[in-house]
This record gives C-alpha cells, structure tokens and sequence, in this order.
C-alpha cells in the first residue's frame, strides 16, 4: 500500500541537522506517504465505541446517568483497537482504523437500521461497514438502545404540529440535536489540559469528592459528577497506557533503526502524556492529539476545536529551540503529522444530515493569529508553520482559520494570501474586531473575549464557554413562500405556515413584508420549542462528564456542561438559510408590483405557480431586478432587515438555563435541501434549486465584483449573530497573479473587516478545472474544494453539491 | 454640496470596472472611455473604439418574447436570437432594450456626469485607502475626453483619491495637457516604433504618440510603458529592442516596460458588435516567448514590470523577523537551516 521508501536517516531529535535539504525532504517524503495512506482508507462505520458502551451500561442500570456514561466511555478507552501506523509520529485512533465514522447510539440508531443497506451505496459520503461490525449492530446493539435513545424520546415528546413543520421537512432542521450529539467545544489547553495533566485533574476530583457528604441531598448530584470525573479521567490515562505499551512493543520487533527509534520516542510519549503535564512540543502534540480523539471517542459529532494552536504549541517550541531538542523542519513535520490525524475524524451522517454537511467533515477547527488576553498580537512562529501545514498536507481538515486585526504582521497575512491562493479554500479569514463584538454581545468579558477561538466552519467561540452553536437551521425561503401562497407549500399544497390573507389583497408593500415576518416568527416559534425539549432531554440523557472535565468551572462548581458548569453559558444559535432570497425577492417585488407596477400580483403568483414555463418575459424581469451583492442599497437593505428580525426574533426566547437564542447565518450546503421543497421564488430563482447559502449573495446573482459584494455583506449588523455569519468568494486565479494579485487579495481582507465584514473564504480556482474534475474524479483525489464554510475533497462531492461549486459567482478580474 | 458650484459635464462611459489589480497601483476602480482614434486589429475592448453609444446584441440571452417587436415604433425590430431587426430603419430609440428584461440588447456605453462617475468611484474608498489603489481612466482613449476627465480628476483631487490614465499617447497635446498635469500615474502604450508599421496596424502615425510621450515625460509624471505583445505582428526582437533602447533614452522617469501577452478575452463582444473578428488565427504568445522578451527588455537596461511589481514599486516587502527561517518566500525547497 505505501511506497517502500526507506526511511532516511534522519535522527529523531535532530539537535544539529547537517544537510537542511536532504532533511526538507524526508520531512515532505513522510507526509505525502501518510496522506497517500489516508486517501487510500475508506470512511468506514466502526462499532467499537458502541458496543463498549453498550457492554457497559448493561453492567450499569440503576446507576447516576453521568457515571454509567463515564464508565462506558473508560470501558472504550480500555477496550478500542490500538492502531500504529507507519511513519506516525503522533498516534492514535478512535476506532479500528484511519477513518472511522462511530455510531452514538444512546443518541440515535434507528437511522442506521434503516440505511444499513443503502449506506455504502448512497451519493452523499457512502460509508463502508465490514460483516462484523454489521453484525454487531443488528445482534447487540440495537436490541439494547430499541426504546432507549435520545431521538425516540424527542420525537415522543415533540408537540405535533413541531413534528410536522420540523421533522423531514427541509423547513426547520431540527434533527442536528436529537440525530447527533453536541460537540460544539474547544478542549481548554492552556489553563487546564497542559498545566494539569490527567492524573492531576482526577485527584483534584478526589480532593473535591472528599468534601460532600451522602447524607446532604445537594451533594449527591455533586458526588456523581465527581465520580464521573474520576472515571473519564482514567479512561483516557488508560488509552495513553495502552499506547505506551503498543509502541514498546513495536519498537522491540522493528528493524529499521530510524523507526525503532520513533517508536521508542513515541512509547516514552505516550507513558507520560496525557497522564502528565507535557514537557517537550513532541509530548505536547500527542497530548493535543489524546484529547482531540477522546472527544471523538465520547460524542462522535461536530465541532470539537482544537482553538489557539500557535498560542499554546509555541512555548513548548520556543523552550525545545532554546535547549536545541527541536529543529524548526522537525516541529514542522510533527504539525504536519498531527493535521493528518485531524483529518482522520469523520461525523457519521445520516442520508438526510449528509445533505445538510456534505463532505465526511469533522469540522475540526484549529484558529491561529488573532490577539492576547492583553491585546497584544498574538501571531508566532507556529502561525506560520500552521499555514505551512495546511500548505503541504493539503487536506480539507483541520478547519484552518485565521484572525486578524488591525495589527496583524502583513506578512502573516500575505502568508495566509499565499495559501488562499493554492486554491484549497484555506484559511478562512475572520475579524478580530467583529468577533470580540460577537462573543461581548453573547456575555463574555473583553479581556476574555479577546482570546476567542473559531468553532466549526465560523462561529466565534471561547474555550471557558458552553452553547449549543448549531441548534438547527431554518428556511427563511419557506416563510415567503408561505406569504405569498397563504401559508401554504407551493410544491404540495399542504398548510404548513400561518393561513395568512390572501396576497391579492395586501395593500402595501409594507404590509406583505409585515405578514412575511408573522410567518417567520411561526418558524421561530418551532425552533425554540423543539430545541428546549431537546435540551431538556440531553441534560436528562447524556451529560457529558468526559468533556467537562476540558471547560473551566465545571470542576469548580461540580456541575456538567449539561447542567450549566461552564464559566460562561451561551444560548443556542439557529442558522437562518436563504435570508438573500428572501431579500432579492421582496425587492422584486416592491420594484415590480408595487411601485413600477409593471405586473400584478394575480400575474406574479401564476407565474410562480408554473415555475415561470410559458411566463418568460416576468421571469427574466424578475431575474434582473436588484440582487443583494452588487452593492446596491434597494436590496441590500431588506438583506440588513432580514437578518436584523432574525436576531430580535430569537433573542425572544431563552433556553433551559435562561440564556437568550441567537442568530447564525452561514449554513454549509443547508442551502440545497432547504431549496428542494421550495417553489418559485419572486426573486427569479426556480422551483426546487438551492438557494442562497449563509449570508452569502445568491449563486451567480453578484455580478459587481469582490468589492460590490463586500461592500453588500458588510451592511449586514454582523455583531448581532455570535453564531458567525459566512461570505464566500470565489477568484479566479488569474485575479490575482503574482506579487500584485497577492497583495490585492490581503488588501480585499483589509478593506472589507475595516467594513465591519466578519468572515471571508476564497475559493480560487477555475471552473474549467472543476468541470473535469467531475468528469475525472480519479485524477483529482486531492482537490479540496471549498464548500460554505468548509472543505472538503472535491471528488467525494454529490453532483449537485459539486455543480453548486461551480455555479457560484467568479470574480476574474482581467 | 460642493458638486453644485461646477458644471457637471458628461461624457460616455463604457463601464466602470470595480476591484482591478493590474490596471495601476494597488487595487483601483477602471473608467473605460467611448472612442479611439486607432482602430487595433487585437483590440479586446472593440465596442469602446466607437465615441456613440452603441447597441449590442446577446442572442443567447434571447427568450423570444416578443417585448422588443410590441414596443418597435418603427416596426423593424426582431426577437435578437432571429437576428435583431428586419431592417436597417433604427432610429436608436432605445425602446427594444427597455423592453428586453433578459439583457439580450443593451446599450455599450452610457452618458454620464462627472458627479455621478465620482460617486461611484467613492464607493470603493476603504479598498483604495488599504491599497494605496485609485482610479484608473482606460478606454477608449481617455485623453480625448479632456475636459471630462479634468472634471472627475479635479474632484478626485479633493477627495485624496490617486489617479492614473491608460493611453495610446494620440490626443491633442493643448487639449489635454492640464488634464495630464493634474494625473499621479500614466500607463502609456507603444504598440510600434516603425512609423509605416504603426500606421499600417494602427490606422494612425506614431509620430504623435512620440511627440505627447516626450511632452509628458517632461512633467515627471511616474509612468509605465505598456507593449501589447501580439504573436507575428509587433513581437519581433527588433521592435521591441527598438522600444525599450527608446525608454531607457529619453523617459528617464519611466518605471519600466510591462509587456502585455496579447489574449483573446474580447472574441465575445464582437460577436455581439456583429463584427468579424480579424485576428481569429493568432495564438496568444507563449510564456517562455513572454519571458524571452521580457528579458530582450531587461538586458537593454529597462526594468521589465510583470504582476510581481507593483507599479510604484514603494510597496515593502521585507520579511519579518518572526518567520521561521525555513519558511521562506518560494516554499520548502530554497529553505536553508
């Protein structure tokens, strides 16, 4: 399978490298042998993960929910296969192999039991499953959770008319909650994990549980929660261990002298961390890497971040330098080989999910640059060599963002320009100043909001926070829809929305737009009730004793993430689809039928009944009305209103622990399915094709250049959604050649964040390239291509998903 | 407020082209002109040659709905994808294109203020200030607009915006010379330096071009020189040896020449025009021919400007201390540890 390179002779601390190429070469050699390793491994379901968990909660009935969790989650960690690959340097696996989607069944099952045939074979991220593990799932775990999952009880308790707007509709996306756990942290490195160690935590657990007392009734929560501690701190000691033992072992048989001296240094790692503080940056990444895995291993789901790299790697590596234990080209290769485990965590969809994030992504997102606690510019050597990773290993995981400010050193951000430019759709490049407003607006300190992290593809985050970032995503399409057909789809006539008057007879402008919102905020209303039950239901189900131990305050106050531990608790964020449609189509409207009058009412809804066949005429006059992106007040004001309601609407609500919603508007491809059970829309746009993703412009609709579109999305109040909002670019490589088009791109990033823009992602690219790409996959295994927010191989892609790629705007500056 | 105090004159703009990076310092807002006095087999703008504003037609964008025909008061026009009209009887009342809401017709080029150019080109302040980009007049030949552009140059001024032209150097040197006087950057063509051959290709005589790039050269205005390097038609050694020997001789504030590789982005447009496109069999040159000129260029003793430059060459590059030594500007392969 791998090339049969030999391993050059390089030592493994090399403290004096003779010659720097031949050493630049064996570091890229183990690189692009380990990533051919990784493309060659299918995404595949393991059930190890779950069916040691349910081994152990048959041994654990009756017992507090949080410690039969914590004990099923050490009986993982002491049970999983222990994988080695060749050429690692930094080892571990949450399942039996590279890239293992594992099924959390306490969470959700029955999907599986219905796709178990068609999953291998579906379009979107098809996963293989081996005999045993079928077996295992039918035999043993099913049979176990049939009753016992978190999404039968949901879809229990959810009240009926929730169901019917909210379950396999495309209008509200409930299912990110009751189908899949939370993730949505950032493990806390710098004050807890690093400083501590594992062994550490867990006494300080003991020291807490020698305090409480049985026979107070308020300690009794406090005593389980602590024992849970004790449990999920020895599960992941129990895996370093395990490791330790694997790599000692490897190295007595290994003839090659080089990798027996890997692996004796990766054994010696392994013994020490995660149980201890690391020493070195060699330790400190395997550490990273324990942890990373573990969070897998205790949820498989989303958003597990890796947070400030550069902000806790670099004083490891500055100390290593100092007592010349390291090269620069060394770290390098250790980065390069932790961002190839990173990639290797995979989130096991359901069909309907995977249209909602195509692409096997974890959405590992690792942030660099950005401020100190203090204010000060935090970019470092690791800034640099984090670009450089994500340059030579070329995977669409981690989730690279970048921050940066006013301050940031030109060069890191031409650094960062550089990348953009390699056309794999990384970094995404995010606002400091707009961020910090984003997490202040949430609740946090400006000294704490400084240090913030990027969760996911772009939601601003902090380490000491608990939320839930992605509680679901809502077709704001739907809504007009509904407005203009009296609350009724106009794909099957069924009532869906508010039975609304009838749109002949609104006598304004105004008063269309008024009953537009009524309908919205019925979605609303569905939002925040089903995700209050599943709130309930997760702190009732699944604490989470493994990740509290990450987030400060939960030891502190000997409460999980669940029930509040946090040091700061957020609200939950619901993702708004299709807000520039909705605008496009208002001001359609407005110019249309109501001040130019050019049609009416009567002759826009037929057309939109007929999809526009036989009415060419309106909908090319629909088509070329005001289109949000082209720096055109007309509409982008109504995209400023749209997005605006759907802060003040959500912040109306507070969840189970009184925190207020909050708004989102990014998406990944939420904009397809969502699109598929809508009609014609008035802004042009056909029946059932996607429709705007995030904050974005519509597809192919900003036709003004980067600077229009920009200057579009800069209107939007950014600050008022701390669930971040997206804006993705695509560029012509032609747009920015050499030295002037680099220098443009970090200019573009510079004029639209001094615009109060938060996000923009750069896909550059030709569409020539992408077209053949889709006609020869096999030629182009290695395309990262940049999906809403995210990357992901682009050959792995659905068709639709693909062509959305190329449809979207490109801005060739000749 | 301050635009009442001055006659808005118009002018007829082209188009206005937002975020370009090549088209002058740092990123910059292009203002093509209407109306050449040459006439550039290669031209890939061939629809600004013409000074009236023009119709164009798109046939593909044609839905047949017949809006033009109802709307024709003269009775000649056609759906454009059954070739646009009937009859040669237009009066240009423009009637078809308002009624054409699929963009098949429209006008190339429209009558506008010097105000309304300005408010527009404002738009894109932050990205010029973040740049140190500007304005940038094109065309056309936007020195033949003299007083238009002295009037939205003039409010630039006010306005700290940086201003540059792109010309072919054939204008009236008295008309214009205020309005030169007033530019921060000029990107002046030399497409040929044998007169015969200029005129041959051009439609008009270089000497004139010669005379107003001497004339402009005395200003000390910084400027680049620009060849449109077109396979078999001006790529000859000797022209282009002839051309930076003339640089490096009497503009002695010229920042170098940027050789411009002929392409054949406007093939559309002609189509559009109705117009045959006359140089259908020249390949655009390839990049070791570009790069062997370019170097014919520099060994006369003339910088050669390619996208690596910025064009007034003030922008810093230096590398910061921090970056790890191995990282260095042209990846792995040159690090040195």
């Amino acid at each position: 399978m791998l090339e049969n390179a030999s391993i050059a002779n390089r030592p493994v601390q090399p403290a004096q490298s003779t010659a720097a190429s031949s050493n630049q070469e064996t570091g890229n050699d183990r690189t692009r042998r380990l990533k051919n390793a990784y493309l060659q491994s299918r995404p595949t379901i393991c059930m190890e993960r779950a069916a040691a968990f349910t081994r152990s909660f048959k041994k654990t009935e009756g017992q507090a929910r949080c410690l039969r969790l914590a004990k099923a989650f050490r009986h993982a960690c002491e049970t999983i296969t222990i994988n080695i690959f060749d050429d690692e340097l930094v080892v571990g696996t949450h399942g039996s192999g590279r890239r293992m989607g594992a099924l959390v069944p306490e969470i959700s099952w029955k999907w599986l039991n219905e796709e178990l045939d068609t999953i291998e074979t579906r379009p979107r991220d098809p996963y293989y499953i081996s005999p045993e593990h079928r077996k295992l799932f039918l035999e043993e775990i099913v049979p176990y959770w049939k009753t016992r999952s978190l999404e039968e009880k949901a879809l229990a308790q959810f009240p009926a008319e929730t169901l019917k707007t909210g379950v396999n509709t495309d209008i509200l996306d409930t299912e990110m909650k009751w189908r899949s756990h939370v993730g949505e942290i950032t493990p806390d490195f710098q004050d807890i994990v690093f400083p501590k160690g594992f062994r550490k935590i867990r006494d300080e657990a003991r020291e807490k549980l020698e305090e409480l007392k049985y026979t107070e009734i308020e300690d009794l929560d406090k005593i389980e929660y602590y024992q849970s501690s004790i449990e999920a701190c020895e599960g992941i000691m129990t895996l370093g261990r395990r490791y330790a033992e694997k790599a000692e072992a490897m190295a007595k048989v290994q003839t090659d002298p080089q990798r027996r001296q890997e692996l004796a240094a990766i054994g010696a790692n392994c013994r020490r961390v995660p149980a201890e503080s690391p020493r070195n940056f060699w330790e400190a990444a395997q550490m990273c890497w324990f942890v990373m895995m573990s969070c897998f291993l205790s949820e498989n789901c989303p958003a597990f971040n890796v947070g400030r790299f550069d902000m806790f790697m670099n004083p490891f590596f500055q100390d290593d330098l100092e007592t010349k234990t390291i090269t620069g080209e060394f770290a390098q290769e250790i980065i390069n080989c932790l961002w190839i485990k990173i990639a290797e965590l995979i989130w096991l969809l359901p069909k309907s999910g995977s249209r909602y994030y195509a692409g096997y992504s974890g959405f590992t997102n690792l942030s660099v640059g950005g401020r100190n606690f203090d204010g000060s510019d935090a970019v470092n050597e690791i800034s640099y060599m984090a670009v450089e990773a994500t340059s030579r290993v070329g995977l669409p995981q981690p989730s690279l963002s970048v921050i940066i400010h006013p301050d940031t050193p030109e060069d890191f951000l031409l650094a960062c320009c550089r990348l953009a430019r390699q056309g794999i759709g990384f970094p995404a490049f995010h606002n400091d100043r707009v961020g910090v407003q984003m997490m202040m607006y949430a609740g946090l300190r400006p000294d704490d909001a400084r240090e913030w992290t990027l969760l996911g593809c772009v939601v601003p985050h902090h380490r000491k926070v608990y939320e839930w970032t992605d509680a679901g995503g809502y077709n704001m399409a739907a809504a007009l829809e509904w407005t203009l057909n009296r609350g009724r789809s106009r794909i099957t006539g069924e009532q869906m929305g508010l039975p609304t008057k009838d749109p002949r007879e609104f006598s304004s402008f105004n008063e269309l737009k008024e009953t537009f919102f009524t309908q919205v905020r019925h979605i609303l209303n569905h939002c925040a009730i089903s995700t209050i039950i599943e709130q309930r239901l997760h702190r009732q189900m699944v604490p989470r004793p493994f990740l509290s131990l990450l987030v400060e305050g939960c030891m502190e106050s000997g409460s999980d993430l669940v029930n509040g531990g946090a040091r700061y608790n957020i609200g939950p964020g619901w993702i708004v689809v299709g807000a520039a449609d909705c605008a496009n189509g208002l001001a359609a409207i407005r110019k249309n039928v109501f001040e130019e009058k050019n049609i009416t009412m009567d002759q826009l809804l037929k057309a939109l009944d007929d999809d526009f066949v036989g009415h060419e005429e309106i909908h090319e006059m629909l088509k070329n009305s005001p289109k949000f992106g082209n720096d055109d007040d007309y509409v982008d004001r109504l995209q400023v209103e749209m997005t605006d309601f759907n802060d003040r609407g959500l912040s109306e609500y507070t969840d189970i622990l009184g925190n207020p919603f909050h708004s989102a508007i990014m998406g990944l491809t939420y904009n397809i399915p969502t699109g598929s059970v809508v009609g014609a829309l008035p802004c042009g746009r056909k029946a059932t094709t996607p429709l705007a993703e995030g904050c974005s412009p519509h597809p192919g609709t900003d036709t003004s250049g980067p600077t229009a579109s920009m200057r579009s999305e800069a209107k939007v109040n950014h600050e008022l959604h701390p669930g971040g909002t997206l804006l993705n670019l695509k560029l012509l490589p032609s747009a920015i050649e050499g030295q002037r088009g680099l220098a443009g791109m970090a200019n573009l990033i510079r004029s639209y964040f001094e615009l109060g823009g938060y996000h923009c992602q750069f896909n550059v690219i030709s569409q020539e390239t992408l077209r053949d790409a889709q006609a020869n996959p096999d030629d182009y295994r290695d395309l990262v291509i940049r999906v809403a927010g995210y990357c992901a191989i682009f050959t792995e892609l659905s068709p639709e998903v693909q062509n959305e790629v190329i449809r979207r705007t490109s801005h060739e500056s000749l | 407020m301050n635009n009442l105090s001055r006659t808005d004159i118009t002018g007829t703009v082209l188009e206005i082209q937002r975020w370009s990076v090549s088209d002058g310092p740092g990123s910059r807002t292009v203002i093509f002109l209407k109306g050449c006095p040459l006439h550039c087999p290669w031209c890939a703008n061939p629809e600004s040659q013409d000074r009236r504003v023009q119709m164009a037609i798109f046939s593909t964008r044609c839905v047949r709905c017949g809006a033009c025909v109802r709307e024709c008061p003269e009775n000649v026009a056609i759906p454009a994808a059954e070739g646009a009209f009937g009859t040669d009887n237009c009066t240009g009342c423009g009637n078809c294109i308002r009624s054409c809401h699929g963009g098949a017709r429209s006008w190339m080029g429209e009558e506008m203020t010097a105000g309304e150019v300005v408010d527009l080109v404002k738009k894109d302040m932050v990205f010029y200030r973040k740049s140190s980009g500007g304005v940038t007049f094109s065309g056309g030949e936007p020195l033949t607009h003299p007083q238009f552009l002295g009037e939205i140059i003039n409010r630039c001024m006010d306005l700290g915006i940086h201003t540059a032209v792109e010309t072919c150097g054939y204008f009236d040197w008295k008309a214009a010379e205020k309005t030169i006087a007033m530019l921060d950057f000029i990107m002046f063509d030399l497409k040929h330096m044998d007169e015969a051959t200029h005129k041959r290709l051009t439609g008009v005589s270089n000497r004139l071009i010669l005379e107003n790039i001497l004339k402009i050269s005395s200003f000390g205005i910084p400027m680049v020189i620009r060849i449109p390097v077109i396979p078999g038609v001006n790529d000859d050694e000797h022209n282009i040896r002839a051309t930076a020997v003339f640089v490096r001789d009497h503009l002695p504030q010229a920042i170098g020449i940027e050789a411009l590789a002929y392409h054949r982005l406007g093939v559309n447009k002609y189509q559009a025009l109705g117009i045959e496109y006359p140089l259908g069999h020249i390949e655009p040159p390839s990049d070791s021919r570009m790069a062997a000129l370019r170097k014919l260029i520099t060994d006369t003793g003339v910088p050669s400007i390619t996208a690596d430059n910025d064009y007034d060459a003030q922008l810093v590059r230096s590398r910061l201390k921090s970056t790890p030594k191995h990282l260095t500007k042209d990846g792995p392969d040159n690090a040195q540890t």
